[in-house]
Formats: C-alpha cells, sequence, structure tokens
C-alpha cells in the first residue's frame, strides 16, 4: 500500500516539477522571442531613420558588411554655408546661449535644405555642407540648391529678428554652390563613419563660399550651376577672383532673387 | 510595434462613391469587391484598373504564385506602402503561412538571405522598385544568369511595374489599411482559412488561361497588346509582346489617355517627368512626340523639363508638374499631405486621375527603362 503511495506521489511530484520547468523555460523562451523581436524592430527603426542620411543600399550594406569599400561618381550639387565672423561673436557670447543661437541656426537652415530636397551632410563648425542629387538622382538639383540657398536666407533673416529681440547680434552667412562630379560613398573607421561625397568640386563650393566676403555677395554660384539653372533666377556676374589652392580665377554669379511670374506657383506647395 | 504599423499613414480623405456596376466586375474577376474600390470610383478607369491590373488578372505564365506574392511583399515593403503591404500579407496568411514565417520573410527580404531565383528575382524587384541607382536592362543579368528565360524576365518586370503601381495609388489616395490589417484576426477567416485557401488557389490555378473582357472579347493578340505603335507608350509596353499581360496595360494606359478629367497635355507632361527623374529616355521622347501632338514645341517642352515650370503651364498643370516629380521617392505622410491638399483644390475625380497617372508613368517608365532594347 505504501510503496505504490510513494511511487504514484513521487511520480505526480516530478511530473508536476518537470511541468512547471516546462511551464518556465516557456516563459523564458517567449521573453526572449519579444526580446529578440523588438530588437530587431529597433534595428529596423535605426535602419530607417539612417536611410535618411545615407542612400538606402549603402545603409544595407554598412549593415552587412560593416564598412562599405565601394565608392560611387556622381553629379552633385554641392552647397556649403558659413557663418561670416562667428569665430569674434562666439567668443563674446556666453557658451549655453551660443550653442543655442547656433543649433537654431542649423535647425532652420536644415529645414530649408530638406525642404528642397538637398541634405545636410555635415556641420563643420558654424558651416554647412549641403548635398543635392547625392542620395537619390535628381536632375533638377541645381534649381532645388539655389532654392534651398534662397530659402536659407530668408530663415536667416527671420531668425535675425528672433535674436534681436534677444539682444543677440545679427547673424551673417555666405553661401557657396557648385556642381560637378564627386565621389560618393561611406568613409571612415569603425568607430565612426558617414556618407557624404569627396573630390575637387566639393572643395571648389567652400572655395566659392570664401569669395562671398571679397564680393560682398550673400549667395554665389559657380558657371557650372549658372548652366543647369532656371533663367528666372536673378543673377549678377562677378568678375573672376583668384582662391587659393585654385590655379585659374573663379567665375562667379551673385544670386539674388527669383522671378516667379505667372506658372511658377501650383496649387501644391513643391 | 510590429513594421506594418511603423508606417505612418494618414487618414483617406477620399469620399467613397457606391458603384455596383464596379462591385459586379471586381466580384467576376478577383472573387470579391474590395471594400476601399468605392474610394476611387470617382475616377472611372483608375478604379476599372484596380481590377484589371491585379497581378491575378495579367496572365503571368512564366511566374510562379508564390513567387508572385513575394515579389509584391517586397515591392510594397520598398515603398512603404501600408495599404498594399497589409492586404500582401493578408494574403500570405490566408493561404496558409504563418504570422512568424512571414515576418521572417519581411525580415530576410532586406538582409537576402534567400538563394538561387528567388533571391535574384526579389534582388531585382527591390531594384526596379526603388530606383536608385536608375532602373536599366542592366538589372535583368542577374535574373538571366539565375536561369530565367526572356518571358520570365518580360513578366517579372511587368509584375514590379504593377506592383510599384498600386503601391503609389494606395499610398496617395492613403486608402484605409484596417480591414486587411485585421483580416487575418478575424475568427470567420480564422475558421474558414483552409475552405478560403482551397478556393484561392484554385482561382489562381485557373489563371493562366486567356482571359476575355467584360464583352466577351478575347484581348488581341497582335504587338503591344493589340495597339498600334502609334498609341501612347507602345514602346515600353512592346516587349510584353502578346501577352494578357500587356494587353492588361494597354488597355489602363489607354483608357487613361482617353478619359476626360485631365488633358492630354498634363497627361504627357507627367510621364515627362516621371521619365525624366527614372531616367528613362525611351519614355521621354514618346511623352515629348505626344506633347509635340499637343503643340508644344521642343524648346517649351525642353523648358519645362529642365524648370518644372513655365508660363505657359496653368495651375492645374503647374500643380500637375510638381506631383509627378514627388511621386518617384517620397515619404507616404509627406506626400499624403500634399495629396489631400491637390484633392481639395482641384476635386476627387480629378486628383484621382492625376494619382493614377502619376502611378502608371511610375509603372511605365521603370517597364520602358528596364526592358528597353538592346535586351
Amino acid at each position: 500500500m505504501t510503496a505504490p503511495w510513494i511511487l504514484s506521489t513521487t511520480t505526480g511530484a516530478l511530473a508536476l516539477f518537470f511541468f512547471a520547468r516546462y511551464l518556465r523555460s516557456r516563459r523564458h523562451l517567449h521573453k526572449l522571442r519579444t526580446r529578440l523581436g523588438e530588437a530587431a524592430r529597433e534595428l529596423e527603426r535605426l535602419q530607417a531613420s539612417f536611410a535618411r542620411f545615407a542612400p538606402r543600399d549603402i545603409v544595407e550594406q554598412v549593415i552587412a558588411d560593416e564598412l562599405a569599400t565601394g565608392g560611387d561618381k556622381k553629379e552633385v550639387t554641392v552647397l556649403f554655408a558659413d557663418l561670416v565672423g562667428f569665430t569674434t561673436m562666439s567668443e563674446a557670447l556666453d557658451p549655453d546661449l551660443l550653442v543655442r543661437v547656433l543649433n537654431g541656426y542649423f535647425a532652420r537652415m536644415s529645414k530649408a535644405i530638406s525642404t528642397s530636397r538637398g541634405h545636410v551632410a555635415k556641420f563643420i563648425g558654424d558651416g554647412i555642407l549641403a548635398l543635392f542629387g547625392a542620395i537619390e538622382p535628381n536632375p533638377w538639383q541645381a534649381n532645388d540648391a539655389a532654392h534651398a540657398a534662397l530659402a536659407m536666407r530668408e530663415e536667416l533673416r527671420a531668425y535675425n529678428v528672433e535674436l534681436a529681440a534677444q539682444g543677440v547680434p545679427a547673424l551673417r552667412a555666405g553661401i557657396g554652390i557648385h556642381k560637378g562630379v564627386a565621389v560618393a560613398g561611406v568613409f571612415g573607421s569603425g568607430e565612426l563613419v558617414e556618407f557624404t561625397v569627396v573630390g575637387g568640386n566639393v572643395n571648389m563650393a567652400a572655395r566659392v563660399e570664401r569669395l562671398t566676403r571679397a564680393h560682398g555677395a550673400e549667395i554665389l554660384v559657380t558657371a557650372s550651376v549658372k548652366a543647369a539653372l532656371d533663367p528666372r533666377f536673378i543673377l549678377r556676374e562677378l568678375p573672376p577672383v583668384r582662391a587659393p589652392g585654385v590655379r585659374d580665377p573663379i567665375a562667379t554669379f551673385a544670386l539674388e532673387g527669383f522671378d516667379a511670374g505667372p506658372g511658377r506657383g501650383g496649387l501644391i506647395s513643391s | 510595434m510590429a513594421p506594418l504599423e511603423a508606417i505612418e499613414w494618414e487618414e483617406c480623405f477620399l469620399e467613397p462613391v457606391e458603384d455596383s456596376s464596379l462591385k459586379s466586375r471586381a466580384r467576376k474577376r478577383l472573387g470579391v469587391a474590395p471594400p476601399e474600390l468605392a474610394h476611387l470610383a470617382s475616377c472611372p478607369w483608375l478604379a476599372r484598373s484596380w481590377i484589371d491590373l491585379h497581378p491575378s488578372q495579367l496572365g503571368l505564365a512564366h511566374v510562379e504564385p508564390d513567387l508572385e506574392d513575394l515579389v509584391a511583399l517586397a515591392v510594397s515593403q520598398d515603398n512603404s506602402c501600408r495599404y498594399c503591404y497589409a492586404t500582401s500579407r493578408a494574403l500570405l496568411r490566408i493561404l496558409g503561412l504563418p504570422e512568424e514565417r512571414i515576418t521572417r520573410l519581411d525580415e530576410e527580404i532586406p538582409a537576402i538571405h534567400l538563394s538561387g531565383g528567388l533571391r535574384a528575382a526579389l534582388t531585382f524587384a527591390k531594384r526596379v522598385s526603388h530606383a536608385n541607382p536608375l532602373p536599366s536592362p542592366k538589372d535583368t543579368l542577374p535574373l538571366r544568369e539565375a536561369g530565367y528565360a526572356d518571358e520570365a524576365v518580360s513578366e517579372l518586370a511587368c509584375l514590379v511595374a504593377v506592383c510599384t503601381y498600386f503601391n503609389r495609388v494606395a499610398t496617395f489616395a492613403a486608402m484605409p489599411t484596417a480591414y486587411w490589417e485585421a483580416l487575418p484576426e478575424k475568427p470567420f477567416v480564422k475558421i474558414c482559412r483552409p475552405i478560403l485557401a482551397f478556393f484561392m488557389r484554385r482561382r489562381r490555378r485557373g489563371r493562366r488561361r486567356p482571359k476575355s473582357d467584360d464583352t466577351g472579347h478575347r484581348h488581341p493578340q497582335s504587338p503591344a497588346g493589340g495597339a498600334s505603335a502609334e498609341a501612347p507608350f507602345a514602346c515600353a509596353i512592346a516587349p510584353l509582346g502578346h501577352t494578357s499581360a500587356a494587353a492588361a496595360l494597354r488597355q489602363v494606359v489607354d483608357e487613361a489617355w482617353t478619359s476626360p478629367l485631365l488633358p492630354s497635355r498634363a497627361k504627357a507632361l507627367t510621364f515627362a517627368i516621371v521619365g525624366k527623374a527614372l531616367g528613362c529616355e525611351q519614355s521621354q521622347l514618346e511623352a515629348r512626340r505626344l506633347l509635340a501632338g499637343e503643340g508644344l514645341g521642343p524648346a517649351e517642352a525642353s523648358e519645362i523639363l529642365a524648370n518644372l515650370s513655365s508660363p505657359l503651364l496653368d495651375p492645374v498643370e503647374a500643380s500637375l508638374v510638381t506631383l509627378a516629380r514627388e511621386t518617384v521617392w517620397y515619404q507616404p505622410a509627406q506626400i499624403q499631405r500634399k495629396a489631400r491638399h491637390l484633392s481639395n483644390a482641384i476635386g476627387q475625380a480629378r486628383f484621382l486621375e492625376a494619382a493614377g497617372l502619376a502611378a502608371l508613368a511610375n509603372a511605365v517608365c521603370r517597364l520602358g527603362a528596364v526592358l528597353a532594347s538592346p535586351r
């Protein structure tokens, strides 16, 4: 009587024990699956976010190969903007205020650039390097860059009104735009990688931006940009000027505005 | 958060219009009348195309139905079309694929951990849909290397083009997704799933027979689906040869062209701009030919295409030119907000025609770019 009772009790206890263990491991497995799913979705979200800054193919390549090694020659329009006299101003401003002023400037300029289908490749100090036609093929990249520059000028004017109310001196930006072939790709080391373009044409945009001071103009474009621009952009030809690192004088045109006239405005904003 | 729900999607802004003939056409052809069809009914050709261009109606003889479903899923995923993504997932669930397997498929497609012909086909679908880098005949080479015959390549290109068409129409119209997202979880569907799957598979098996139109006529078996070389974009459809897919696409392009809602010049401009954005030389030449027929000279056409604006354009055309450019690469919610604005400005019927034309241009120009000679 006792032995069968002990046997059945032990078997029952063991069954209960293993059933409990089974339930616990199932719960554990479910938790692991949920975490794995969450991690996969988080990665997907990160990938989607990163895709805003680099071509999706390149994002996938980076994820698959850790670092893409291939480059791609592309015709791009490069816009380089820099604040004039900001170094002097930054020495006079409180650091917190300086960061706030600069971040406000970057936010407004970035919005103007992205609205015109450009993308900010990087901030270099108080400078902005923006690209048009680098992420997606864009046959209208020169017009987009010129519209972006005019929108940036308007945004800066509005921002200066806000800054004046806070007693901050007005910001003044110079913008240079150049169009040409550059190598686009992911550059960097294991710790820091970025999608950008490199080449003489990228440096040219920065050199043209420097010439805004010499010419007393806010926005300068090169002949390659002018050739691709809508004739309704108002341009003023400037005398060619030598720039450091360039053998021949650079011919530039001051971009002063856009005469929309009839036919520009549709029923939806571009 | 499931990937499906992560896609930002606006509320549908189109008023449904009940059309019993459209419903019966859908039931006859597809076996079911999708509830969203009513949202497209104010533009008759667009609503009919929703039925006639459905992949099950294309009579694809060289693409297996399972591959067809995966291509539809991959393309909708690439275009972030929540509606098409939901319909593809619902279809796969009803056909018996467990949710877990579908999720794995979703995750595997981008990483391309698939092998052989399937991998080549899905990579091709993504490349043509994504169009960055621009699609070209070179994209078909890996398919041929994987053993796909010319006919299969053409059919796959057509399938991808049609999927990009559906994705765009659904996105621009912000088609409601709730029905399709909830469908696989409905008790009725869960209980009857094996029966539904049986009937769906049987319908698929029968689809390879040449189909008849509503009047009982067979689609003509002449070049480019029965059109002369002068028909709009016959050159892009010609590589599909004597197939039902060519005939279906031909019919939709013709109906879109003869629709009275928007002027033909606006239609040709839409195709010209999408063709330029996608780098399709053939489509650009054809669009210029059609523009010349509408009295727009080469210099004037060049000015519009170079600057996307001109004093020659009226406000509606100027809007369509802007919209056309936006339809190649876009964020769904952003373009849906613009679409709502345009619909309010020009009216639902004309907006639907504009959206349908832009979607059709994206399909035809992709097809033209990929299947252009030399093949």
